[in-house]
């Protein structure tokens, strides 16, 4: 278990962090729980051709950079329209 | 309602309000045990700022935020009125929907009313519950809650009494989908368990398929035994691929509507 930056307001249960669980799984997939905006890119790197994950990770970027910081790392032209979720 | 208390189908009649802690635990506070913004949501939902509210009627053994979701008084104290202000600044800062979830946030039913009725403007208020509440409080949260993000656990009522604990359960959590998907927009989850894709997932899908076609599904294959399940001989392990499998081609054979 990791000990993630809380991403709002740092007034959850067990102070300012965050407990994300990660289990693997004996066939080798990976489950997060909780997951931060700031691990969503973990996440894609373990699969890099998840469609959702783009999405996901495309709004975490939104919410927390503004659309800049959502196409810096999907690794488009800073001005392009960001994939938000519809 | 509180002083005796018809939240959920257990009907217990105690009188919550006097300090009496019901089978759920609860009394008539409100504790809130974790919350943070969550992109693992649907899609439509994001960013979805969970909140997590203590106690719950259900004791499923595979509960991931087992057992701290069953105490009611871990974390911090609701108060409606600041959990109001706190709900209008995340909306403010980017947040789509306020996801009250725990536990089982149905269960806190006069808090989610106290909190709507503090904000200046209708709260994005998505209800993710175990759908095991009266008609009665369907009905005071319509207008109120804009979504309901329901979990259709069990396809069967004896793998219902035996996970979660829970009697009727397929009566109940049918009636409350179709009452709470004429009330406000709907979005059903199943979450497959390892051994129950035909006595619960095929159900639940065939149940979806005849009477709620058009509500989006989220079909959830990430299964993990967490908290008692990792002791009970027939959930302790996650999918296999052939479960995983089939539980998509129920699906697409039944040609329900996919959430994104």
């Amino acid at each position: 278990m990791l000990k993630a930056v809380h991403p709002t307001d740092g007034s959850d249960a067990l102070g300012d962090r965050l407990p994300v669980t990660i289990r693997i799984g004996p066939d080798g997939r990976v489950y997060f729980h909780d997951v931060t905006a700031e691990m969503l890119p973990i996440a894609l790197a373990l699969s890099p051709d998840d469609e959702g994950l783009k999405q996901r990770l495309a709004a975490a970027s939104a919410m927390l950079d503004g659309p800049a910081g959502a196409n810096a790392r999907l690794g488009r032209p800073p001005h392009a329209s960001p994939e938000l979720c519809p | 309602m509180l002083r005796a208390c018809t939240f959920c189908e257990r009907r217990c009649g105690v009188d919550r309000v006097a300090g009496n802690a019901a089978p759920c635990r609860l009394d008539d506070q409100t504790w809130c045990f974790k919350r943070h913004v969550s992109f693992a949501e649907e899609l439509e939902l994001l960013p979805s700022y969970m909140v997590y509210l203590g106690g719950c009627n259900f004791r499923c053994r595979f509960c991931v935020q087992a057992p701290t979701c069953f105490a009611p008084r871990i974390g911090t104290r609701v108060e409606a009125g600041q959990a109001a202000r706190d709900f209008e600044r995340l909306v403010g800062t980017g947040a789509r929907t306020i996801n009250l979830l725990g536990g089982e946030p149905s269960l806190h039913l006069h808090t989610i009313l106290e909190i709507a009725a503090e904000a200046a403007e209708p709260l994005p208020l998505v209800l993710n519950s175990n759908m095991y509440m009266t008609p009665e409080v369907i009905a005071l949260l319509n207008g109120v809650v804009g979504l309901y993000l329901a979990d259709f656990k069990f396809g069967s009522d004896v793998c219902a009494a035996s996970i979660a604990g829970v009697d009727r359960y397929v009566e109940v959590v049918t009636r409350n989908l179709l009452l709470a998907g004429a009330q406000a927009p709907l979005l059903v989850r199943h979450l497959v368990m390892p051994g129950h894709i035909e006595c619960c997932l095929l159900p639940v899908a065939e149940w979806m398929a005849a009477h709620l076609p058009d509500v989006p599904f989220t079909l959830n294959t990430g299964y993990v035994p967490a908290w008692r399940a990792a002791a009970s001989s027939d959930l302790s392990r996650t999918l296999t691929q052939d479960e995983r499998d089939r539980a998509e081609a129920i699906v697409a054979r039944l040609g329900l509507r996919r959430a994104a």
